[in-house]
């Protein structure tokens, strides 16, 4: 009851100095408000790596092609000399199709191994268009990736056999090709050929690190056959363009059912691979690895949030305590005469305490409304989805009743010692 | 009958950088229940420092001091704040109204550390209809409701005398009730003090006002800090 009381009366007291007690707040409400902001918009950051990582399939192993630093000289060279219509240039490096072989005969551990190989292209219905990238894969990428078939169906090993002209349509581009209609058995535009429309996937999200993302929502999936003789993949290569790349296999996803094993299996293919390279052309990704990374990370992300936090709560105390202190100097009077009415120095620590925990439980959930609002502002504006913590409203609260706490009692401290004649002569 | 206020040999020295100062010498006094009591002096003589001591706010360095028996300068700093708050009222020169509550709420001011008790603590509409009862009595009737701002300076002890007397104190201690007042609102706010010492309650007055000093029926004569009549 007497708690309840002591707070109607500092409601009353800051009341009657509005201004000073908002300027009093102002500080452990921005402090909260970034805290809360900081949490929400890292949180929306961290869940889009874990999900890229994830997308990647944690029991799996990727394999990337990487241009080596002479490919890449070699590039830069012939680019500089200039268009000759007898200069054509291919570079010929990666990981190929008889790695592949020689990893999934070698290593037991290894489930399946798609390959993938990528090349992206302007491509067009019957009345939209736009770009998307051309994946040829096998029928095991749609199980091993996880990514499901929403209409229709995936690839299969006749399709391959036949070099057929079929295709699957990533969840974004058969929204952006056929926006009315249903793809399935419509025809598709791409590099002056056609393909059949035979499935369209569900949306998954990109995939990959930052480093190398891949939208698999924005791709065109066809047999790897077909794409490896329709678009001048591998051997075969038909381009157009001056310099060229001859790469069979951009990436390859290795299945390995154990997890334990996918360590030791990335160890060997690594191995297996630098005897099989001349040169530094691959790159192994293990997504459980990078998951365990990302999981180090976040923790000295937490720290240094924690610290952040901190600092933030510690400048808004201080601004607490500053404006306390003038409170109970402009007050003065007024304690002298809650002295001469009886009041006890507990009772002269309780009233400014009381003021001052009142404040930052208010600046607190001032805070954790504006750090919302901040949140969802910016999330907005660079589109991405917003993730709150609904503990986060209790503890900003929480943690600003112990600043208002700490911060507080000094002051009160403070005025509880004042002698109370002085006081009394102090107007 | 027993001395409401007993002072022995009371002494009461400050401590400064320059020296001390001895504000207090072996002061020896007693005042009955129901008296009306000026304490006059010329200035620094100790007048305000005795009543300060009179009403538990200072310590005094020496001597003893028994309020109505019961020994305060033994008292504990909650056991004086308690016989302030219950026992003791007062009134100040500069009134000490909070300039943001109203007249009722400054006069409710005075319940919010000790309450009247009469066997029982009083409810909160009890208290408030003590306090407006004591507004009417002091004159304010119609005021109740306005801010100390908006009130003359004899309005404003008026209210400060209402708010002293809430608790039913057994003392009014007044320190220069009427310093800041022209000399009509002077004598109403006398006549004031004076109706309610008619009703029982005991006034101790500071004042260096000698006209007002001799209305009322005993002086205490202060001198370099030693009663010297």
């Amino acid at each position: 009851m007497k708690f309840f009381s002591l707070m109607f009366e500092a409601i009353g007291n800051l009341m009657l100095h509005k201004t000073r007690s908002l300027l009093a707040a102002l500080g452990i409400i921005f402090g909260v408000a970034s805290v809360i902001c900081m949490l929400s918009i890292s949180e929306v950051a961290r869940q889009d790596v874990v999900q890229r990582i994830q997308r990647m399939g944690v029991n799996n192993l990727i394999l990337e092609t990487v241009e080596p630093e002479q490919a890449r000289a070699n590039r830069r060279a012939t680019m500089n000399r200039g268009n000759s219509d007898e200069e054509i240039k291919i570079f010929k490096y990666g990981i190929t199709r008889q790695d592949l072989t020689t990893l999934k005969k070698n290593v037991e551990a290894i489930g399946e191994i798609v390959p993938m190989s990528t090349k992206t292209v302007d491509i067009s219905s019957s009345k939209y268009s736009g770009n998307s990238t051309v994946v040829g894969t096998t029928p095991a990428y749609s199980v091993v990736m996880d990514h499901k078939v929403r209409s229709g169906r995936f690839i299969k090993d006749v399709d391959q056999k036949n070099l057929s002209k079929v295709c699957v349509l990533g969840h974004a581009t058969a929204r952006e090709l056929f926006p009315l209609a249903d793809p399935i058995d419509k025809i598709v535009k791409f590099n002056g050929m056609y393909f059949s429309v035979i499935g369209v996937l569900e949306a998954k999200g990109k995939t990959g690190t930052s480093g190398n993302v891949l939208d698999p929502d924005k791709s065109v999936y066809m047999p790897y056959e077909t794409a490896f003789s329709r678009f001048g993949l591998g051997d075969n290569a038909n381009t157009m363009s001056l310099i060229s790349a001859n790469i069979e296999v951009d990436r390859a996803v290795l299945r390995v059912d154990d997890t334990e094993m996918l360590k030791p299996v990335s160890q060997v293919a690594t191995n297996m691979l630098d005897r099989l390279h001349k040169s530094d052309d691959f790159s192994v990704t293990v997504p459980h690895a990078l998951l365990n990374e990302q999981k180090k990370s976040e923790r000295i992300f937490r720290w240094v949030m924690g610290s952040l936090a901190a600092i933030s709560l510690l400048v808004g105390g201080i601004g607490i305590m500053n404006i306390m202190l003038a409170n109970t100097t402009e007050r003065k009077s007024e304690i002298g005469l809650r002295r001469a009415l009886g009041a006890k120095r507990s009772d002269i620590v309780s009233l400014f305490v009381s003021e001052s925990l009142l404040l930052c439980i208010l600046g607190g959930a001032i805070g954790v409304a504006v750090g919302f609002g901040l949140a969802q502002l910016i999330g907005s504006l660079a589109q991405w989805t917003v993730v709150y913590h609904t503990w986060s409203v209790p503890l900003g609260i929480i943690v600003s009743a112990i600043v208002g706490l700490i911060f507080g009692t000094i002051p009160a401290l403070r005025a509880s010692q004042q002698d109370p004649v002085l006081a009394l002569r102090s107007e | 009958m027993a001395a409401l206020i007993h002072l022995e040999n009371a002494c009461k020295t400050y401590k400064m950088r320059g020296g001390d100062v001895h504000a207090l010498k072996n002061v020896s006094l007693d005042i009955q229940p129901g008296e009306f009591v000026s304490i006059v002096g010329t200035s620094g003589c100790g007048k305000s420092t005795l009543l300060y001591v009179l009403g538990a706010l200072i310590e005094t360095t020496g001597g003893q001091y028994n309020f109505d028996g019961q020994p305060v300068s033994k008292m504990s700093d909650i056991n004086r704040a308690n016989l302030r708050g219950q026992d003791i009222g007062f009134v100040f020169q500069s009134f000490h109204l909070v300039p943001q509550l109203s007249v009722v709420k400054n006069v409710l001011m005075a319940s919010r550390y000790c309450q009247p008790t009469n066997g029982r603590s009083m409810s909160k509409r009890e208290l408030k209809h003590r306090a407006v009862d004591l507004i009417e009595r002091v004159g304010l009737g119609d005021r109740k409701r306005h801010r100390p701002i908006e009130l003359s300076n004899g309005q404003m002890q008026r209210v400060a005398i209402a708010r002293s007397l809430l608790n039913k104190p057994r003392v009014l201690l007044a320190d220069e009730p009427t310093g800041n007042l022209d000399i009509k609102t002077r004598d109403e706010i006398f006549e004031l003090m004076k109706s309610f010492n008619e009703d029982g309650t005991t006034i101790v007055m500071v004042t260096h006002d000698p006209e007002l000093a001799d209305r009322t029926p005993r002086q205490i004569r202060l001198s370099d800090g030693e009663v010297v009549s």
